[in-house]
């Protein structure tokens, strides 16, 4: 067999098959081993490409003309493009030109507060000139805003006159450092107008799922979603409570708000989702605080069409993890409100241990099946003390060993999202969470209460 | 039990049990498409006596096998490299007929022993560094310094599927 022939002597769909039975080490070392290695296992490794202003130049190059990587250019179907000099914006689009499978994109920008309505109305013109633009089904834009006024020469700032200290001249002052993006840009966009731009803005024909990180001064930002009968899903960082917006979103099915600052959710803010998101399906809210006035006030997001529910956990920390207790407490819940369609409800919490914080999650399967037992507390009250009873013999049921192998489906499904979203919020993000599974389904005494043997209005 | 002849491509003959020689998806056609048991010898060009030997071999154990799932999904499920006690042993050869068993079974279409051998060359590479697996398979490394240097910085450049 000739030297090095082994796997060139292979027809490339069965070196292919072979690198998928690798695992993601064993399919590195062995891409390490020769250039025809590397392009055999690059599309089972990769999918994407995450480049920034700074390093862009020097690895498009392996991906264009005839650079090394240039074949692979085909598999790369989302980016991240960073910028931290706004006056590299024309960047981005030249990177993603390079790559004509992108279908999904996100798009960071370091900047001063002050460009992010115009930079937001700018980047969707600039990309709608892409060839593949209408095939991007995600979309995400992340803003990291400075303040201007501190980031800049504080001393120069002092001595402006006051007619550039106002907006606008604060605008065309900062706009002097970035030259190359004043056409872009264009001058100042105020508020009226901005709406206007939003109408304006054509989102990319299958756009699917959209996601903001940015300041939210207002949410004329979601305007272009109006315009976009293809987005079910939206993700808002950054999001206030309540969602206060007049805006509806009917094509919206499924939706995260990650709230600004820990904020407290209040029964009416919830309430308000029902008419902004008429067809919600799925919901996740994360970065909460439930509401307090006596004690810590649960609220279940009352949205009929609600299927999936995604929570932090009720109250302030999941002290003891008394799921048993936290089932019987639902139960009355769902008897007053109108969730008949809820399916299941994840609540996510840290914990505090000796070993330190620890992310937790109780995944309730909403059994159809039976009532409630009537033996055990219906309020919230009696609920936060079963929690923090100390003697109450505990169904505390994870533990790290058993890892959520040893858990339902439902466990290993939370784990992998977790994992992936939530990960670095924990102190200890690589012991694994601690899951608290609740399946409802089996008729034991330990069910959250029937649907279908409740009143349910 | 009606037998067929198979010649390799260094014209051995070789008479196998026609259930048996089905176990290959492109005879199975042939076959079929003939209509009847062929007095003639099948012409397997592309797979030497030594190597038909083998395959007849795995067809032969295997014969009762069910057939395989159709049009496994390669992609989305979790693969296992767990082979069978009797297949590994089977597939204990050197690395020329290993690579010659692949062949053979990709182009008669066997796909469960095309898998079984998939599965072997995989565990060849689990758990080696980049040059033990180079020296296995004795594969040159033609990286420039610069592509191993943007290797190197993958995880700067690179997003996981």
């Amino acid at each position: 067999m000739s030297k090095n022939g082994v796997f060139l002597i292979l027809p490339t769909e069965i070196c292919y098959s072979i690198v998928s039975y690798l695992d993601p080490e064993d399919a590195a070392a062995f891409a390490k081993c020769s250039r025809h290695c590397y392009s055999l296992t690059f599309r089972a490794r990769f999918g994407g490409i995450k480049l920034h202003d700074d390093n862009y130049k020097r690895f498009l190059k392996s991906f264009t003309g005839s650079g090394w990587l240039a074949p692979f250019k085909y598999y790369i179907r989302s980016m991240t493009f960073t910028i931290f000099t706004l006056d590299t914006l024309d960047d981005l689009h030249s990177a993603a030109s390079v790559f004509p499978n992108i279908q999904s994109l996100t798009v960071k920008i370091f900047s001063f507060s002050i460009f992010q309505g115009n930079v937001y109305s700018a980047l969707f013109w600039l990309l709608s000139t892409l060839p593949f633009y209408d095939d991007i089904n995600h979309f995400a834009f992340i803003w990291a805003g400075t303040e201007e006024r501190w980031y800049n020469d504080i001393e120069n700032y002092r001595l402006l006159p006051e007619s550039e200290k106002s907006t606008l001249g604060l605008y065309k002052w900062t706009m002097r450092q970035f030259p190359k993006v004043q056409d872009l840009l264009g001058p100042y966009i105020p508020e009226d107008v901005f709406v206007q731009k939003m109408a304006e803005i054509r989102l990319p024909k299958n756009l699917q799922s959209f996601q903001t990180d940015i300041k939210l001064d207002n949410y004329n930002y979601l305007l272009p979603i109006l315009n976009s009968t293809n987005i079910t899903t939206l993700h808002i960082h950054r999001a206030t409570h309540p969602f206060v917006t007049t805006l509806e979103f009917p094509t919206v099915k499924n939706l995260t708000l990650n709230l600004n600052s820990s904020l407290i959710c209040y029964q009416d803010g919830l309430g308000l989702l029902r008419d902004q998101f008429p067809n919600l399906e799925s919901l996740k809210i994360t970065n909460a605080l439930w509401e307090k006035s006596v004690g810590y006030i649960f609220w279940f997001p009352n949205v009929p069409t609600i299927t999936q529910l995604d929570i932090p956990w009720p109250g302030l920390t999941p002290h003891n993890c008394r799921t048993n207790a936290l089932e019987h407490f639902l139960s009355p819940m769902l008897n007053e409100g109108n969730h008949r369609n809820l399916e299941r409800c994840a609540f996510r919490g840290i914990t505090y241990s000796v070993a330190g914080p620890r992310d937790v999650v109780a995944s309730c399967t909403i059994s159809k099946k039976r009532t409630q037992d009537p033996d055990f507390p219906e309020d919230w009250l009696a609920w936060k003390a079963l929690e923090n009873q100390e003697d109450l013999e505990s169904d505390y049921v994870a533990s790290e060993d058993e890892g959520p192998s040893g858990l339902s489906n439902e466990g290993e499904e939370i784990s992998e999202e977790w994992d992936s979203e939530e990960g670095g919020d924990s102190e200890y993000p690589d012991t694994g969470d601690e899951l608290y599974p609740i399946d409802t389904d089996d008729g034991s005494d330990s069910q959250i209460s029937d649907a279908e043997d409740i009143d349910v209005s | 039990m009606s037998q067929i002849t198979l010649l390799s491509s260094d014209n051995v003959e070789m008479k196998v049990d026609k259930e048996v020689a089905e176990r290959s998806i492109l005879i199975k056609n042939m076959l079929e498409d003939v209509g009847e048991t062929p007095d003639q010898a099948i012409p397997i060009p592309n797979v030497n006596e030594g190597v038909l030997r083998k395959v007849i071999e795995w067809c032969e154990h295997h014969r009762n096998d069910p057939p395989p799932p159709a049009d496994e999904d390669s992609d989305s499920r979790k693969k296992s490299t767990d082979i069978e006690e009797w297949d590994q042993k089977f597939m204990q050869v050197d690395q020329e007929m290993l690579f010659e068993i692949i062949l053979a079974a990709n182009y008669l279409d066997i796909k469960p022993l095309l898998d079984v051998g998939c599965k072997t060359v995989a565990n060849m590479i689990k758990g080696k560094s980049p040059e033990e697996i180079r020296k296995t398979f004795n594969i040159q490394n033609d990286f420039t310094p610069e592509e191993e240097d943007q290797i190197r910085r993958e995880n700067e450049w690179a997003e996981d599927r």
